[in-house]
């Protein structure tokens, strides 16, 4: 008790000293906090594109598709979706289930023909899902059963098409059959998805039925759940769903199971948690230098203490208690700072689309930093606890040196 | 002067501990900037290996028409001479190879795909891309022959063996329609996605029959050693080239313009690590120097006591100050390269991480890090200016005190 007191007014004392040590303990957990949430920010805004775009929490398909998914089959497709659908609505924790039908088409324009990627979703189900609505940046969404559709603006631009212009499309249909269709374009979204916005067109999925002569079928059914962490449990009751619908030619897959993309992501995750523990190990050097540093000056006072009569192992707990005030302050301190930093940026984000433009991952163009336990909670503790230890390395000497020595030191 | 000089070093050897301290702070400051530094810069000349060797050379020569089409890969625009290219650019220290590049369809079993086949001339691709090495299955083209090598990913899509035999449809040189069976000699797994996903490789004397090409290619790829900076290279070539009207030289960098701004958008976020890694290094740097010189304003004290002007005492502490970032710097750069030297020769080998994990396309799972001489210099030159810049502070203040205030002072 009377040490925990005799170490504030310590510090309160060396105000100079313990303000140096303690700026470099908060620094370095400053950028330790930016740094995890830049990489929770990369990593989950991925994780999200991903999700929302391209496998939803847990995807439907008929078996054969996926073998098949280059040539594009519109006969493997989810026959009857709505009832498959409302089926999977009925549990709870559903935030979204939405049917998709993936084509390619070739555009005839000003005599060059571009490939297309055409999507036929349900505009309204999707404001949970894809969020249209909110990227897009010109124009309308279009009306149901209507000849209309939505260009991703990196096609429109290539196009050289506006809105309120009409286009013909050529496609293979679900019978391997020629068929074309002239729409007329009445929004141009901007995805959030670089990938998305090269070659990705928009329409009603009971138009697209029509245009690919397909009859209440969707090339896949996506669900998208609150909570993330419940996917194979969901997954393993969808697919007793749909085993008791009689639907056996449908596969149901959760998103982390979904090819190489899940693969991908821990990819990523090693790659950032080794520059991660680069970092750790920097910042542990940076705070045990400045805690030696510390102790190793004031020799003379332990040699003082010493003689006075103060026992080794009261010493060593006299400077670990100092340590550990000066860390967890500044710990905390360095967290605050960093959380500043970062909760502004996580509204706004750090903007690279200038530069990710023609990249065809599922990476926003816009990163945003995101706190979480890791990037707060345990930094400071880890903080806390390396320059808590790190007392111990010179305390622990000085304490041993007779008293007449540290007194004499310089 | 030589008596400060030998005060200064008398001061450094007699505080040995503190001296090491200080400069170990700036030592592993410096080791790390360096070791990032080298890691990033590696990762990025990795990228562009795999992109010079396989996709772009150096260089292309192509017609201005074909350039500005790129995408749609017209045969109309092609190089109706490339021998005459090649005497002009005889002497020039310039290695070629003949590539024509179409857009063709694949059919194999129900469906079709479209691809990007590109015919090349076994005999001298080799000299500038390294695809043969990269086979992963079968072996690779022979002149002359009716045979197909495809990127791995495209093969499994098409679920196609080696041996087996598919159909390219395409458009001859003036637009009728050309089909040929082709035997898939080989399959490629290389280092680079965009070879792996959708292109097909066949000998360019079959393409030359097959298109109506009649001598004429669609490109020559260039190599020259000095494909780092091609900028001044490329303008002497496309001068050289003039007497051949309606030709242009691409660098790589052009062609891969693209990539160059992944890159950049990456570089943006490792920008962002170097910076962090930066401010901890700077920050354990200062603080640690700032206290050393702290720590001593009452020998400051003792010194103007005894009547040693402030510019002496000045002086002394910069020579101080300079010696220590000497030191620090020496260690630093001197481990720093040695890491260095490993993860430039030896590698990091991350195979225990990647293991299990497919991402779809060869990745050694050893990384490779680079020499980047700047920083390194850099480093060293910061490191050793930093330390005499954070000295000046506390000196000039405890300069500033009055003589019994310094020898009081604690």
């Amino acid at each position: 008790m009377k040490l925990a007191k005799i170490a504030f007014r310590n510090i309160r004392r060396n105000r100079r000293r313990s303000l140096l040590s303690g700026t470099a303990i908060a620094v370095a957990t400053m950028a330790i906090t930016f740094l995890f949430s830049y990489i929770a920010g990369f990593i989950g805004d991925y994780e999200t594109n991903v999700v929302r775009y391209v496998t939803g929490h847990v995807r439907v398909r008929n078996i054969e598709y996926d073998e098949n998914e280059q040539l594009n089959p519109l006969h493997l497709s989810v026959a009857n979706y709505d009832e498959v659908i409302r089926e999977l609505e009925s549990e709870q924790g559903v935030v979204a289930a939405v049917p998709r039908t993936r084509f390619f088409t070739a555009i005839y324009r000003n005599d060059q023909t571009y490939g297309g990627v055409g999507l036929g979703v349900d505009f309204e189900r999707e404001k949970q899902m894809m969020k249209i609505q909110d990227s897009l940046e010109q124009g309308s969404l279009p009306q149901a059963g209507q000849r209309q559709m939505l260009l991703s603006d990196g096609l429109a631009e290539e196009l050289d098409l506006e809105v309120g212009e009409r286009l013909t499309l050529l496609t293979k249909n679900k019978y391997m059959g020629m068929s074309g269709m002239t729409f007329t374009v009445t929004g141009i979204v901007r995805f959030q998805v670089a990938g998305f916005n090269e070659s990705f067109f928009l329409m009603p999925i009971d138009t697209a039925a029509r245009f690919l002569k397909m009859d209440n079928e969707a090339t896949e059914v996506l669900v998208m759940l609150e909570d993330a962490k419940l996917v194979d449990a969901y997954a393993e009751k969808a697919a007793g769903i749909m085993s008791s619908l009689g639907r056996d030619e449908l596969s149901v897959l959760a998103w982390t199971k979904v090819g190489m993309i899940y693969g991908l992501i821990r990819y990523a995750q090693n790659i950032y948690d080794i520059f991660a523990l680069v970092f750790f190990l920097l910042a542990s050097t940076v705070i045990i230098n400045t805690t030696m540093m510390v102790i190793y000056e004031r020799m003379r006072e332990i040699g003082t203490v010493a003689a006075m009569g103060m026992t080794p192992r009261e010493i060593v707990r006299l400077f670990f208690l100092e340590a550990f005030y000066i860390g967890a302050i500044a710990a905390f301190v360095g967290v605050l700072i960093g959380m500043g930093i970062t909760i502004p940026l996580s509204r706004i984000g750090i903007d690279l689309s200038g530069a990710m433009e023609g990249v065809s991952l599922e990476i926003g163009s816009i990163i945003y930093p995101q706190l979480n336990i890791r990037s707060t909670v345990f930094v400071f503790f880890y903080a806390t606890i390396i320059a808590s230890l790190a007392s111990l390395i010179p305390s622990r000497r000085a304490a041993k040196i007779e008293p007449v020595e540290a007194l004499r030191s310089v | 002067m030589s008596f400060l000089l030998s005060l200064a070093f008398k001061n450094l050897s007699r505080y040995r501990r503190r001296t090491m301290i200080t400069a170990g702070a700036l030592a592993v400051g410096l080791i790390f900037f360096i070791f990032m530094d080298g890691w990033l810069q590696g990762a990025e000349r990795e990228s562009e290996r795999n992109i010079i060797w396989y996709e772009s050379g150096s260089a292309k020569v192509m017609t201005s028409e074909y350039l500005d089409d790129l995408k749609t890969m017209p045969l109309k625009h092609a190089i109706e001479n490339p021998d005459a290219v090649e005497q002009v650019l005889e002497g020039t220290g310039v290695t070629t190879t003949r590539r024509t590049v179409f857009a063709g369809e694949i059919f194999y079993g129900e469906g079709s795909l479209y691809v990007k086949v590109v015919a090349v001339d076994p005999q001298t691709d080799g000299k500038i891309y390294r695809l043969s090495e990269t086979v992963a299955e079968g072996r690779y083209l022979e002149p002359d022959e009716q045979g197909v090598v495809l990127g791995e990913w495209l093969a499994q899509d098409l679920g196609i063996q080696v041996g087996e035999e598919i159909t390219i449809r395409t458009r001859t040189r003036y637009g009728a329609f050309q089909t040929f069976d082709l035997i898939v000699v080989g399959v490629l797994n290389s280092p680079n996605p965009m070879i792996n996903k959708g292109t097909a490789f066949i000998p360019l004397s079959l393409a030359d029959e097959l298109l109506e090409m009649e001598g004429a290619v669609t490109e020559l790829t260039l190599y020259f050693p000095e494909w780092q900076n091609p900028e001044s290279k490329i303008q002497s070539l496309q001068d050289r080239l003039s007497v051949l009207p309606g030709l242009t030289v691409e660098s790589w960098k052009d062609l891969a313009r693209d990539f160059l701004m992944i890159a950049q958008a990456k570089s943006a976020g490792s920008g962002i690590l170097l910076v962090l890694v930066f401010i901890i290094a700077a920050v354990g740097i200062s603080n640690t120097m700032l206290m050393a010189v702290y720590e001593r304003v009452r020998e400051i004290g003792m010194m103007r006591a005894m009547g040693m002007k402030d510019g002496a005492i000045r002086t002394t502490f910069l020579f101080e100050a300079g010696g220590i970032g000497l030191i620090g710097a020496v260690i630093g750069v001197g481990l720093g390269v040695v890491i260095n030297w490993l993860m430039v020769t030896r590698g990091i080998d991350m195979t225990a991480l990647m293991g299990q994990m497919d991402i779809g396309y060869r990745v050694t799972g050893i990384f490779y890090a680079a020499w980047h001489p700047q920083a390194i210099v850099g480093g060293f030159v910061f490191g050793v200016i930093a330390a005499m810049l954070f000295s000046i502070i506390p000196s000039s203040r405890a300069l500033k005190m009055e003589i019994t205030d310094c020898l009081r002072y604690e």
